[in-house]
């Protein structure tokens, strides 16, 4: 019942933030803006080249796959940004400790933040997915693509598989958003917290270079839901299992130890 | 006549890298009254009372409510009601006083009605400012809230640390009020402050702390029988000065 409380008063406390509200309406002008930029523009370099693929392929899914492929590391830069400094910032402006005379247990607040947080993200990501689908179907119609040479897959697998992928971010960002709050918890500062979470990002993705031990690190599989929407926006056919296994399991690890991690490290945590 | 007691702290100690800040001291918190804890800038005073809330661990020592060792002090809050005054209070600064006891009483897991809520801001004299954000209030209307804020949960102890900082005469004659009146509704109070004058004028039991330890302790009355607070306080922290 107690979580329930901290979701009730971090929405009320996110819901009046105009920080919040600024950064949801940069994330969706941006996303729009950048959907429309892939799908008129007639040369793509580096990562974004794949998207030239698209090109004459205009479909509602894939408007929709293409806009949150582009914008999903801007996302994942604002989660992280926000997750590694949610404790920390209370710390710092000392509405921690006001909480904290409260009736309320430590590991509630830390539950409640971590589901709250992960409730943001995908409301965050399921508003920019309807409103992209809509618009990508006003544009451009949802007729059946899979007729022409290159793009191999139905309406329907395009639906099925696009759903898929978005429900399997759900364990990457998870862990990603303990893996950040235990950061935050551990500094009272949001410049330590937030220098010491993108380090530990930062090494584990030079970590996921190494062949054999990228299959150890979360960053690797932050990005494997991700790589559905790119195979799905090349037209390549998809191939889940069994590194879907893999991935849940892992993930899951870093979700559960980093969850216990800053509840324990918070438990003994002397508020200033 | 022996004093009914609600707390019982027996040789409390707290260290902060090898500096003692509190050194193996023992008091009472007594039922239905209010307790003085007094002492010069540094003494301990907030450490106590951070010890006391959970927000920060005790090296050794022992805490008692109504005769019973607490194991896990993090745990008091949660065997009786504390309303809590930490000094420099700080709320949701985008927030108005309104929302923020809201968001506060959810915290506490704590059913606060709207009316209870205007009630209180009535009480400390922030009707007119329910609705303001707090980024546009003073320090001593912070402290107001805060006042509104500890007695959200209608608590059976109140834990105060300096409320009378930043209040105008007015409003320090306010609180003064509203403590005795939850005293004679069988309230008990705990209440570190530096303005002796008020002190005096509230307390029935004094509890002296200077340079980590307890000094004096007991009933305020028989302190002062002779000089007022203020030149016995001066007396008992210069003694040990020298």
């Amino acid at each position: 019942m107690k979580i329930s409380n901290v979701l009730k008063a971090e929405y009320e406390i996110y819901r009046k933030s105009s920080l919040v509200k600024f950064i949801s309406i940069i994330t969706f002008s941006l996303s729009v803006l950048f959907g429309f930029i892939i799908f008129h523009s007639s040369s793509f370099t580096g990562s974004l080249s794949f998207l030239a693929l698209m090109k004459g392929y205009e479909n509602g899914f894939n408007f929709s796959i293409s806009l949150i492929y582009s914008i999903f590391n801007i996302l994942i830069f604002f989660m992280i940004v926000t997750a590694s400094t949610t404790v920390s910032d209370e710390a710092q402006k000392g509405t921690l400790r006001t909480i904290l005379v409260k009736r309320l247990k430590r590991r509630e607040l830390i539950f409640g933040k971590s589901i709250f947080l992960l409730i943001c993200f995908f409301t965050l990501i399921a508003i920019i997915s309807l409103l992209s689908l809509a618009v990508g179907g006003i544009l451009f119609g949802f007729s059946d693509i899979s007729e022409k040479n290159y793009i191999i897959h139905s309406n329907l697998s395009l639906f099925y598989n696009y759903f898929l992928s978005l429900f399997l971010m759900i364990f990457p960002i998870s862990a990603l958003i303990n893996l950040c709050l235990f950061f935050s918890v551990l500094f009272n500062n949001n410049l330590m917290s937030l220098i010491s979470c993108f380090g530990v990002n930062f090494i584990f993705y030079i970590f996921t270079e190494l062949d054999f031990y990228k299959y150890l690190f979360l960053t690797n599989y932050i990005l494997y839901p991700l790589k559905a929407f790119q195979k799905m926006a090349q037209g390549l056919p998809l191939v889940w299992s069994p590194q879907i296994w893999y991935m849940i399991i892992v993930t899951v690890i870093y979700l559960i130890g980093f969850l216990v991690l800053a509840v324990i490290f918070f438990r003994n945590k002397e508020i200033p | 006549m022996k004093e009914d007691f609600l707390l019982r702290i027996k040789n409390l100690s707290k260290s902060f890298g090898g500096l003692k800040v509190l050194d193996d001291i023992s008091f009472d918190v007594l039922r239905g009254k209010i307790t003085g804890f007094l002492g010069p800038n540094g003494a301990g005073k907030t450490t106590t009372i951070k010890i006391l809330l959970g927000l920060i661990n005790r090296d050794m020592g022992q805490i008692e409510l109504n005769g019973k060792e607490i194991q896990d002090v993090k745990n008091l809050k949660f065997k009786i009601t504390i309303g809590a005054l930490m000094e420099f209070p700080s709320f949701f600064s985008h927030l108005t006083s309104r929302e923020n006891l809201k968001i506060l009483s959810l915290s506490d897991n704590y059913q606060t009605d709207e009316k209870r809520i205007d009630h209180l801001l009535n009480l400390v004299e922030l009707k007119h400012a329910k609705d303001r954000k707090i980024k546009t209030f003073s320090f001593g209307m912070k402290q107001k809230l805060a006042i509104a804020d500890a007695f959200l949960n209608d608590p059976e102890l109140l834990i105060l640390d300096e409320p009378f900082n930043g209040l105008d005469p007015n409003s320090m004659d306010i609180l003064n009020q509203i403590l005795k009146n939850y005293v004679r509704e069988k309230g008990t109070v705990f209440i570190s402050s530096h303005i002796l004058s008020e002190v005096e004028d509230l307390c029935d039991w004094i509890i002296l702390l200077n340079k980590r330890k307890i000094i004096y302790k007991g009933v305020l009355k028989s302190l002062i029988s002779q000089k007022s607070l203020k030149e016995m306080y001066l007396k008992l922290t210069k003694d040990e000065n020298i």
